[in-house]
């Protein structure tokens, strides 16, 4: 009878010895020791912590170990790497397979994966070399990254500077479109006035023309001329056209220099190209009413006109120069003068920029001054004479001027004046008849008044 | 006190001394004639066969904890396909034997010291020398060549339990087939991690046969120093497995380089 313990003690050197063989098998398996595998190489320049026994893979399924890593000869040389790889997957690597080394997640060992090859390609045999792809690191992977970031910092910081230069030139444009807008105030002014001439002498015209006056209407009567009248009138006719068009062409040229500037506000706006078209576009719109007033100017020189101006004795109040002023041209022995001198300290206060303007006592005082002259206006015209009596004879001259253009701008709008009638001058400080011994400083308004209507009037002082 | 203290310190290398001795005295009366061949059987049965059950359960329950622990560790890192491999790493290389050595210890330890103390108290052994037996071969070789077979068996009962514990564990978190697990279990396992920290364990089994053995033999005051010699056997063999690990170890690392 076999004892107990004998059994007992020999199950458990079984059970041991059984266990022991299974943990062999498990390794063994792993490791592809029971299969049939066949040697192919690989050489390396830099291993990366490849190690014997390595594991292999071919196209990603597990195929075997690295059994063998010899040392290159020379520093040129490259590590040889023997791998031992299942017989059943040699089919899959060809004479153009590529081992690469790689790693098991981020953090694991490093394994050889071997590419399968092209269909076209032999196998390679066993004992063969395969073409290898350098080992790719971590620490590479981290330096590729920080030189991007330095890259990117880089462009970003690039970026800014041409953003600060945009908002930079952004600025200019929007300083540079202001500065434009002050240039071209002036040149608006002229237009305007111009055009104000313009229509103030057509209008003169045609009124003339409706009611007969003058050599027109002795041709009415004159069949002889009714041929040249109709050719008058079709020119007339044709300079109203050329009116009309040329307020359109004003027009225009307003709202393409309001688009211009829209354009000029908007961040997308062109600069330099098109400040320059504005500028020569009004410069060709003030040329434009310039001739057309130009025409017009010399239309009322023709002789079928010119006897209504000589009659009225001018032609118009701004084209009389001061010299031609004080010889009397606006009197010629029809008129006569009557003015009412107004000093600048009375009628001026000091505005912005060392400038002067119209004070309210001012403005009191000339509507004193405009009550007598009422009911003599619009047949008689009125000149705005100023005066000034500092500063060399330029400075007089150009103070007095704008003194007389600040009072006529008043009483045009004041009292609706029509701007052919109400003109204005500078007489430097030439003041001959004021009460301060010919020398005035301020303005004077001149009603030249016809001889059968003259009658007393109180000078305001 | 210097002498005192000196007087210790001499006896403890006297000891190391005895112990040493008597340990080379058992490898060398385990070569020669005559074998004890059914003593030896009858001790790896009760030391293996017996203990058996304690160290399956005990692996069994490591495993668990070990996968817990394991998991918790790598699904931080998105690596709970690695939680097998890791597990029956660590159950192979160290945890595996150290603890299968500090159970036996404690109980195969502590049983062979109380039984030899209680032989020597009760001059059990000195009957047997007067009965022309070998004592020491008759006694202690037996126990301590059973302790050498024992301990790699019962080391590979440990390993098995606790990754069959881990799998047990897994599958319920995971679902994951057990072939599965078997495979990633052993895909990092190489020969150089298995064997070499299987076989040491006999080293374990020597140390705790050979420091039972000789604190049995020196047994005195009765039983008394029975119940000491058992408590010894216990403190001394754990703590010399635990010291000796430290140097099997390095000796590992030093002649397979590959498990470093």
């Amino acid at each position: 009878m076999v004892s107990a313990k004998v059994v007992g003690a020999g199950a458990f050197v079984v059970v041991g010895l059984l266990l022991f063989t299974v943990a062999l098998f498990f390794i063994g398996e792993r490791r592809m020791l029971f299969t049939d595998r066949f040697p192919v190489y690989t050489e390396f320049a830099s291993l990366g912590q490849l190690e014997m026994g390595a594991v292999v893979r071919v196209a990603g399924a597990s195929a075997g170990e690295v059994t063998e890593i010899r040392v290159p000869t020379s520093p040129g040389g490259k590590f040889r790497v023997k791998m031992e790889v299942r017989e059943d997957l040699h089919q899959l690597i060809r004479v153009d397979s590529v081992a690469v080394t790689q790693t098991e997640g981020l953090v694991g060992a490093l394994f050889i994966n071997i590419q399968t090859g092209s269909e076209a390609q032999p196998q390679v045999p066993e004992g063969g070399t395969i073409p290898s792809r350098e080992p790719f690191a971590i620490a590479d992977l981290l330096q590729q990254a920080s030189d991007t970031a330095a890259l990117v910092k880089e462009t970003v910081e690039a970026l800014r500077g041409d953003i600060e230069t945009a908002v930079s030139q952004v600025a200019l444009t929007a300083e540079d479109a202001h500065g434009l807008l002050q240039d071209i105030r002036p040149d608006i002014t002229a237009m305007a006035k111009n055009g104000t001439r313009i229509s103030d002498n057509t209008q003169q015209l045609v009124a003339r023309i409706n009611a007969g006056e003058g050599t027109i209407g002795k041709l009415i009567n004159d069949d002889t001329l009714y041929v040249r009248a109709r050719e008058l009138a079709d020119q007339s006719k044709e300079v109203m056209a050329q009116s009309k068009e040329v307020m359109a062409n004003v027009k225009a040229v307003s709202d393409e220099a309001r688009r211009a500037i829209s354009d000029f506000r908007s961040k997308d706006g062109p600069a330099q190209g098109l400040f320059g078209d504005m500028r020569l576009a009004l410069l060709q719109a003030r040329e434009a009413t310039s001739d057309m007033a130009d025409n017009m100017e010399a239309m009322k020189h023709n002789f079928l006109l010119r006897g209504f101006f000589n009659k009225r004795g001018y032609f118009d109040l701004d084209a009389i120069s001061p010299d031609e002023y004080r010889k009397g041209v606006l009197e010629n022995g029809k008129r006569k003068a009557m003015r009412t001198w107004l000093s600048a300290a009375v009628l001026f206060e000091p505005g912005p920029e060392g400038t002067e303007v119209l004070s309210q006592d001012g403005r009191a005082r000339l509507d004193s001054a405009m009550a007598t002259y009422l009911k003599y206006i619009p047949s008689n015209p009125i000149v705005v004479e100023g005066y000034a009596t500092t500063g060399t004879t330029g400075e007089r001259f150009s103070q007095g001027r704008i003194r007389a253009g600040i009072v006529r701008e008043y009483l045009l709008g004041r009292y609706e004046l029509g701007p052919s009638n109400t003109g204005f001058i500078s007489l430097g400080n030439d003041a001959q008849g004021s009460p301060s011994d010919d020398k005035w400083d301020g303005v004077a308004i001149a009603l030249f008044l016809e001889s059968a209507a003259l009658q007393f009037v109180e000078v305001a002082k | 006190m210097y002498a005192r203290v000196g007087a210790a310190i001499l006896a403890a290398l006297a000891e190391v001394g005895e112990v040493s001795l008597f340990g080379l005295r058992a490898l060398r009366e385990a070569l020669l004639p005559p074998y004890e061949f059914g003593e030896v059987i009858r001790h790896v049965y009760e030391i293996g066969w017996k203990s058996a059950p304690l160290i399956a359960l005990s692996g069994f329950a490591i495993g668990i904890v070990l996968s817990m622990h394991t998991r918790a560790s790598l699904e931080r890192f998105g690596a709970e396909a690695m939680i097998p491999a890791g597990l029956a790493i660590a159950l192979i290389r160290e945890t595996g034997p150290l603890v299968t050595g500090l159970l036996v210890s404690g109980r195969v330890g502590a049983g062979i010291g109380a039984e030899l103390g209680a032989m020597k108290v009760t001059e059990q052994i000195d009957a047997l020398e007067a009965s022309a037996v070998d004592s020491f071969k008759y006694l202690a070789v037996t126990r301590i060549i059973a302790c050498i077979i024992a301990m790699p068996m019962l080391t590979l009962i440990m390993d098995f339990c606790g990754i069959v514990g881990g799998y047990l564990a897994e599958s319920t978190i995971s679902g994951m087939s057990w072939q599965l697990y078997f495979q990633r279990a052993f895909s990092l396992v190489e020969f150089n991690d298995f064997i070499p920290a299987t076989m040491k364990t006999a080293v374990f089994g020597m140390i705790i046969g050979t420091i039972a053995s000789y604190l049995g033999f020196s047994t005195t005051q009765g039983t008394e120093g029975v119940g000491r010699t058992s408590t010894r056997s216990v403190v001394l063999a754990s703590m010399m497995i635990i010291v000796s690990n430290v140097v099997l170890v390095k000796l590992i690392f030093f002649l397979f380089p590959a498990t470093g």
